[in-house]
């Protein structure tokens, strides 16, 4: 009945009207190509690196300081319940369809939607606007900009700030290509354009961004892969809760098989944490393998530590001192393998290293940012509840996640994907008319860069929580 | 109007009602009333009277002042199908056809009841829980052989966060209401016309008025939805709308499809709207269920 309603506001009363899209699966690469094109023509672009794994729920949340989602994805592992939650299809379909939020019951914790939604006004065109999108990737995206800018002109009569949730630009990333991407942002851009030319009574400044890249690497059907094979094969159990693993000989672990992504979460007893990682390295489908680590001796206490592996090797570990946001590197890390020019005195044991320094040294190489990302992978930062273990994979290799009834079903959204710790899924975009940017930005700053839209999140009743600890950077200094 | 199927307790207060509303003035008929309503397009209108409803676009429509009590006797003749009461979109559309006095239609978009013959009040019970209290009325102003023209009102205050109240939230208002009380009142006037006894053609002239304290501007808005209702088959309508709101300050198109389908007391109505805007189109699919009381 609303949306019959032709009320105006009063240009005078907001002037300027700030517009924050989030669009799904923003990758710096493709807004570099749609500028080629004469998109986005005075915008300021920055490169957004998100969290480690690079995926969606966990990233906006963490990005907009909302409410922790329960898991990286919608399936995950609740280790106090000690049980798996929308695994499979299942899963899949809560993605799909979401729950009636404001009817008179309660929903259960694992099928709400994501606290973030809240942070847009606009976030779906209809009701079961996912399904859609996916079987129509292109008519979903055009759709969802129709209501999108319908939605823009509406609100913008009273609102001086307006905030949207684009997903088809990741399906449409998914599902098809990197320059059908490319088209779709073009597009945007002429339609912003467009909005502007036909809105003259106010100014609006857009700013885009991003929750993650997409690699823009097709699948070859037998690189769709269920992990949890891989891991039988390695000599790991995989079982569907901890009271199953205690039952077993040897390690065992809860693998989590999210969408079509490029990581797996595992879950594992403290005591088979190493080795599971170390057996998880050994699959053909793990580029890195990420754990909780263990404290070593001739460090101090109450160090964090972190632990890479790879065919079967530890590559490195590495500790976080919280108290001083600083990281020690001990000189026994293979950090050459990990493509990060770290270099130590002659003799030392190990090195500190200031956040922004280890930023800075990362962020031209394979694994950008890679220390805070792997640290804070396992922090219940935007996830109630994170993993153990984290499977990077290696390229072109993506989890199959679920296993459709339909046989052509598990040919769809192999186009790309992201979620490993490496650049090509990992490098998102800022895209700003409103201020100049860093040349890079970490994804946990990104409302520091834009007041209006904490003011906004805020006008909305949206909660904000603490990020992690010490993703504070200096930019300033690192320029 | 509602975009979603009946909630649960939406349908207990609807068999409720049904199941109490038998008895509450008129005998109930021992076999399904015979007689079409007098203004159906297969029946001859009955003449104007005052007090007399003579045009109730109910189906099967007890026994009233005016038309004769079924009786048992009589041959069951088949039901006859009937130019619409309402219309299914919102605010911009009616027809000029009126409930005869104390008859009631009790639907997910509409709850109207019938007064005197010439008049109708109504409200849009599923909004009310949208935080959007309303009420409307009907007056007829005409009713020819084949042309009827009724005056409508409506009175509609959005809440403030009826902006926000939906459902899912994966519906967006294009209005913000989060702290605004917004009073909406389209006035209008509709003419019905029997082209032929299977073609019905509604056009409605409204002007609304929205008012606000600010920030939202006071102002008058024109608008006109032609409707053209095909009675296609002894249960089954079909229905074409097109509109325009706004004119020389344009806001937006409406075109749409729906189809009606009556049996004795119950009708259903499904439909589909698109709204088209400088910024770009919109859908609305609509649906309706209902009970003529």
């Amino acid at each position: 009945m609303m949306n019959s309603i032709p009320a105006k506001g009063d240009a005078s009363l907001n002037p300027v009207v700030r517009v924050y899209l989030g669009l799904d699966g923003l990758s710096h690469d493709t807004v570099v190509r749609a500028r080629e094109q004469g998109a986005f023509p005075e915008w300021n672009l920055s490169r957004l690196i998100p969290m480690f794994p690079a995926t969606s729920d966990a990233s906006w949340t963490r990005m907009l300081h909302t409410k922790r989602f329960a898991g990286f994805e919608y399936g995950h592992f609740d280790p106090v319940k000690d049980k798996v939650y929308n695994k499979a299809i299942g899963g899949l379909l809560v993605h799909l369809v979401p729950p009636l939020e404001e009817l008179p019951f309660t929903l259960p914790a694992y099928a709400q939607t994501p606290a973030y939604y809240k942070a847009f006004d606009y976030h779906a065109s209809a009701y079961l606007d996912a399904l859609w999108s996916y079987e129509r990737p292109f008519y979903g995206y055009y759709r969802g900009l129709d209501n999108l800018f319908v939605a823009l002109e509406g609100r913008s009569q009273v609102q001086d700030t307006f905030s949207a949730y684009v997903l088809e630009t990741d399906v449409v990333g998914h599902l098809r290509s990197q320059d059908d991407v490319v088209d779709a942002l073009v597009s945007l851009s002429e339609r912003i354009e467009r909005f502007k030319r036909e809105h003259p009574e106010r100014t609006f400044v857009f700013t885009l961004f991003g929750d993650h890249g997409i690699d823009g690497i097709s699948k070859p059907p037998d690189k769709v892969v269920d992990f949890r094979d891989q891991l039988e094969a390695a000599g790991v159990a995989t079982v569907e809760s901890f009271e199953d693993a205690d039952k077993v000989e040897g390690p065992a672990a809860v693998a989590i098989l999210h969408t079509r992504v490029t990581y797996v979460a595992i879950h594992a007893r403290e005591q088979w944490i190493s080795e599971v990682a170390r057996r998880a390295s050994t699959c053909a489908a793990a580029d890195l393998v990420f754990a909780r680590g263990e404290p070593r001796e001739g460090f101090p206490e109450g160090l964090t530590w972190v632990s890479v592996w790879r065919e079967g090797n530890l590559l490195a570990s590495f500790a976080y001192e919280a108290a001083t946001d600083s990281y020690w590197l001990p000189s026994d890390g293979d950090w050459a393998a990990l493509d990060l020019p770290i270099s130590l005195p002659p003799g030392a044991g190990h090195g500190v290293f200031t956040d922004e320094a280890l930023f800075a040294l990362s962020i031209e190489h394979t694994y950008p940012d890679f220390f805070f990302r792997a640290r804070t992978a396992f922090e219940p930062i935007s996830v109630e509840f994170p993993a153990d273990i984290v499977v990077s994979y290696r390229h072109p290799f993506m989890s199959v996640g679920y296993q459709a009834p339909v046989g052509s079903a598990n040919e769809v959204g192999t186009a790309g994907s992201h979620g490993a710790m490496d650049r090509l899924g990992s490098v998102g975009a800022l895209l700003s008319e409103e201020r100049e940017l860093p040349s890079v930005v970490r994804s946990d700053n990104v409302l520091e860069f834009f007041p209006a839209l904490v003011e906004h999140l805020r006008d909305r009743e949206v909660e904000l929580f603490p990020g992690a600890q010490g993703a504070e950077l200096d930019y300033d200094a690192l320029r | 109007m509602t975009r979603l199927p009946l909630s649960a307790p939406a349908c207990f207060l609807l068999g409720l009602l049904l199941a109490s509303s038998a008895p509450a003035s008129e005998p109930v008929p021992a076999a399904p009333p015979t007689e079409p309503a007098p203004s159906t397009p297969a029946s001859e209108p009955a003449p104007v009277a005052p007090a007399t409803p003579v045009a109730p676009a109910v189906p099967a429509a007890p026994a009233t002042p005016a038309a004769p009590a079924p009786t048992l006797e009589k041959p069951q003749a088949p039901e006859k199908p009937t130019s619409a009461l309402t219309s299914l979109y919102p605010l911009w559309e009616n027809t000029a056809h009126l409930l005869a006095h104390r008859d009631m239609y009790l639907g997910t978009s509409n709850a109207e009841f019938g007064l005197l013959g010439v008049a109708q009040l109504g409200t849009h019970p599923l909004s009310f829980i949208f935080r959007t209290p309303n009420i409307h009325g009907k007056v007829r102003l005409l009713a020819h052989e084949r042309l009827s023209v009724a005056a409508h009102a409506e009175l509609v205050v959005f809440l403030p966060g009826s902006s926000e109240a939906f459902t899912s939230s994966n519906y967006i208002s294009r209005l913000d209401t989060r702290d605004i009380l917004l009073t909406v009142v389209p006035v209008g006037a509709t003419a019905s016309y029997e082209v032929f006894p299977w073609l019905y053609l509604h056009g409605t002239a409204t002007v609304m008025g929205i008012f606000d304290d600010g920030p939202y501007r006071n102002r008058l808005v024109p608008g006109t939805t032609l409707v053209a209702e095909f009675l296609a088959f002894q249960r089954h309508t079909f229905r074409a709308h097109a509109g325009e709101v706004g004119y020389w300050n344009h806001d937006f198109n409406m075109l749409g499809a729906s189809y009606c389908y009556r049996r004795k007391w119950f009708e259903a109505q499904i439909g589909y709207f698109y709204r088209f805007m400088r910024e770009g189109r919109q859908a609305s699919p609509l649906f309706s269920l209902g009970a003529y009381l």
